[in-house]
């Protein structure tokens, strides 16, 4: 019961590129036992995928194993050909994306997508490949298995026609066809919503249980780790800087850097020191003051069957000078587009906005470019919101280039400064955004945002992209900012943990509309919505599980 | 904020500023090495360019390029003196074959460079705007691509009458359609990308975003495809030629010359297998360069 189903004996990757080899996987030494969950913590480019992959016979196609081994099942796995792999590969190890819908053929049927594989399994096993009547029912009972409800209806779905936490059990269920004995995940929740996520974790670890799976989990989210890992490994730059059981890694922390992620893990119970600090201050607020205000804004977008569909639905709201305002709600519920209504990039169908008493809901042309000085937007994705042909230099002096008549030198002196307040070397100018990492180039986003001192920023998801140690940096830098620049914040987020830290006041949306409003801590203490509970709940589980141990 | 730095650093070297740059160029160049027809197509097409830029020094017969009649030495095969023969007039094939690369480049360049110059923009415009404009372009885009491209241009210098320059305009005019086409879908792609929305969002004018954000990221299908067309630009002067649309007669332009050289076959062969050949390498270089330059600027064939 208890024997070694996979071991890793002090296995080294490299991979060579251009600029000479690069050491991927540093002497990494693990062992699964039959029956446990090993979770890997790291962040992106700590080689945790890449260590997967190799277990899968599915590393970098320029990658060369420069020492030790991999053991599955008391079989070497380092070096097999294709022809020994056909019968692991998917049969005894199988393995399940981040992105599900990336991994699902959008022209096939769920039911027909399974049984090929199912098929396939048998054709690599030998034996005979069986009736389709009995391939359908055998996917039926695994698509039960991972909780899909009306099975024998989904059979016939296509994968458009299912939310995302149904397509990442689809996909499990693809994984379990072929009965592996190991089972990886690779970030199997990123790409899902708060609620979904629990849920997915939750699937896991009754899989585990029932089915007697051995998993290896991967995530940068320590808590998804605890709540399902038994195990837990803490991978940093291609080395496994430490790892043991879950509950001792998390609560006893070796490593400094372990001791620095569990550190950046937003807590959701935590009441926010920002709030500790107003108290003590209280009666020294100034009556506030409105810079933004949006009376029932409405988008609504024709469907292709000629319907309407409301992705802002009569949204009214208010932002004081010098808050920050939160807007929480899972993907879907036109939180984005709201934003983008409120800079007018996106026409709203009807309603007002007033920035500062002046109504811009009607602006056009000029004057609109002159109030865009005074708002700015920071996106969700650095990766693509800067231009890669252009220099950091260029991209940070753009909106300086544009709106301003400041000389070219003016333009190097202040993009410097700006470089400065962001906490970014100089030298940055001359670099291009690939050079960068994720958390660098938002710092980036950052600098070009507030570069025309502007009074409003409205940052959608600044932080989601990024990693969650990087994720801390970004917040704390944010508020930094605002108080040396005075700056109101209009801050979206699906991530309950990091509104409660910051936000003020916070709306919450669901399906277009505001499901609840009014001050962060109230929401969080006394949520008056089922909906609003829901979404708290499936915070703390994650939130809890890292900290229970901690 | 108001604490501006005011002492703005010593600007780096050239190549610490251009650092990425140059790795990236180190990157490319290593790339291109590793690929055979690449290296042939770049040897080709350098072989093409250094003589049109020197041709007419280095030929051993240059008043033959300009109608020189020899009636004493009238095709001759080749031998050291003529190292490609000679034509019915006694000219030096070799000299009008070298020459005649600079008229071929010109060409080459002209129409791709019109055909760009025109169809890039409405591409862009077309791509951008949507709607009733991108509507209006596309399809006069798709009424020329409906008349096969080589018999518009027929039709086109029948009416303006022969000529190296009505040629050329000629097959500028239908040149144009296919980089309407190319850029309109690169500029589909990138207007959805974050940073064209992020140079909105600060205030950028339309034709800022243009200039600054689409067109540097469609350069890279540009170039292929401006590359790749020299040759077929050169292969269809060489077709207008042939029939006699082209260059007039003394003048060394290699259709033409195949043109004449057809009532001399089979058997003073030389006289067109040399411009024969000197069209199908250069087509060939071209087009081979062209596909290197795809394999290495089109990030989706690209191995890291």
């Amino acid at each position: 019961m208890n024997s070694t189903l996979l071991d890793i004996n002090a296995y080294s990757l490299g991979i060579g590129t251009f600029d000479g080899p690069i050491h991927v996987l540093k002497d990494i030494n693990i062992t699964v036992k039959r029956g446990e969950t090993l979770g890997i913590v790291g962040e992106s480019g700590s080689g945790k995928t890449v260590l997967v992959r190799s277990v899968m016979g599915i590393g970098p196609s320029n990658s060369r194993v420069q020492a030790g081994h991999i053991t599955f099942d008391g079989q070497d796995i380092t070096r097999m050909n294709d022809k020994g792999w056909a019968k692991i590969r998917g049969i005894r190890i199988s393995m399940i994306f981040q992105d599900p819908m990336t991994y699902l053929n959008p022209l096939f049927s769920i039911g027909r997508q399974i049984s090929d594989v199912i098929a396939a399994h048998e054709r690599a096993a030998g034996q005979g490949i069986s009736s389709k009547a009995m391939r359908r029912s055998r996917t039926q009972e695994l698509l039960e298995q991972v909780g899909l409800p009306a099975p024998a209806q989904l059979f016939d779905q296509y994968p458009h026609q299912l939310s995302g936490g149904m397509r990442q059990r689809v996909l499990i269920a693809m994984a379990l066809a072929g009965k592996p004995d190991l089972l990886i995940a690779d970030e199997p929740t990123t790409a899902l919503d708060v609620t979904v996520q629990a849920q997915v974790l939750d699937l896991i670890k009754s899989l585990v249980k029932k089915l007697n799976l051995t998993v290896i989990m991967i995530s940068h989210d320590i808590g998804a780790i605890a709540t399902v890992a038994s195990k837990c490994a803490v991978m940093y730059k291609g080395e496994i800087v430490e790892q043991g059981d879950t509950a001792a890694v998390l609560s006893n922390p070796q490593h400094d850097y372990t001791r620095q992620l569990l550190a950046a893990v937003p807590d959701i119970e935590v009441t926010p020191a920002r709030l500790l600090a107003k108290q003590a201050v209280q009666d020294v607020i100034p009556a506030p003051q409105k810079l933004l205000e949006a009376v029932n804004l409405r988008k609504v977008y024709k469907t292709q069957a000629g319907g309407e569909f409301a992705a802002v639905d009569n949204i009214s709201l208010s932002v004081n000078v010098g808050e920050i305002f939160g807007v929480v709600g899972e993907s879907g519920s036109g939180k984005s587009t709201l934003a983008r209504m409120l800079l007018r990039l996106i026409e709203p169908t009807s309603g007002d906005i007033f920035f500062e008493g002046q109504d811009i809901s009607r602006l056009r042309g000029e004057p609109l470019r002159q109030i865009r000085q005074h708002m700015q937007f920071v996106f969700q994705n650095p990766h693509s919101a800067l231009n890669g042909r252009h220099t950091i230099g260029d991209a940070i002096g753009e909106p300086l280039r544009i709106q301003t008549t400041m000389s070219r030198r003016d333009i190097d002196v202040r993009t410097e400064a700006l470089l400065d307040i962001v906490q970014l070397p100089k030298s940055f100018r001359y670099r291009y955004p690939h050079e960068l990492s994720g958390g660098q180039k938002q710092r980036v986003c950052i600098a070009r945002a507030i570069a025309l001192n502007p009074r409003l920023l409205i940052l959608d998801e600044p932080t989601s992209a990024l990693d969650i140690s990087v994720q801390a940096q970004v917040l704390n830098f944010l508020q930094q900012v605002r108080k040396e620049l005075n700056l109101t914040y209009v801050f979206i987020s699906h991530d309950l943990a990091v509104i409660r830290q910051i936000c003020d006041r916070t709306i919450v949306m669901k399906r277009g509309k505001i499901v609840e409003q009014g001050d962060t801590e109230q929401i969080f203490l006394h949520p008056a919505e089922e909906y609003t509970r829901a979404l708290i709940e499936s915070g703390r589980v994650t939130s809890r599980a890292a900290r229970l141990r901690a | 904020m108001s604490k501006l730095d005011q002492t703005a650093t010593i600007p780096a070297s050239f190549s610490e500023r251009h650092a990425g740059r140059i790795r990236q160029m180190r990157l490319y160049g290593h790339m291109f090495r590793g690929s055979f027809s690449s290296m042939l197509g770049l040897t080709l097409v350098g072989i093409f360019l250094i003589l049109a830029a020197v041709g007419p020094w280095i030929v051993p017969f240059p008043e033959d390029t300009l109608g020189a009649v020899h009636m004493g030495s009238r095709l001759l095969p080749p031998s050291t003196e003529h190292w490609f023969g000679t034509d019915e007039m006694g000219a030096d094939i070799f000299s009008r074959v070298i020459v005649g690369a600079r008229t071929s480049l010109w060409i080459g360049i002209v129409i791709t460079g019109l055909g760009a110059l025109i169809g890039v923009p409405l591409g862009i415009i077309a791509g951008y705007k949507g709607g009733f404009v991108r509507a209006c372009i596309m399809r006069l885009t798709e009424l020329f691509l409906a008349v096969p491209g080589l018999a518009l241009a027929l039709a086109i210098v029948a009416s303006l009458g022969p000529g190296l320059t009505n040629c050329m305009v000629a097959l500028a005019i239908v040149w144009w359609p296919g980089y309407v086409r190319l850029v309109e879908a690169k500029t589909l792609a990138v207007k959805e990308e974050l940073f064209v929305e992020s140079a909105r969002s600060i205030g950028a004018k339309t034709p800022w975003i243009l200039w600054h954000h689409i067109l540097p990221n469609c350069m890279s299908p540009i170039i292929v495809k401006m590359s790749m067309d020299m040759g077929m630009a050169i292969l269809a002067a060489a077709g207008l030629g042939f029939i006699g649309l082209g260059a007039p007669p003394p003048a060394p332009e290699w259709g033409a010359m195949v043109s004449v050289a057809r009532s001399y076959m089979p058997d003073w062969w030389w006289y067109s297998f040399f411009p024969g050949a000197a069209i199908f390498l250069t087509v060939l270089g071209f087009n081979l360069l062209g596909d290197g330059l795809r394999d290495i600027l089109d990030p989706r064939s690209r191995a890291r």
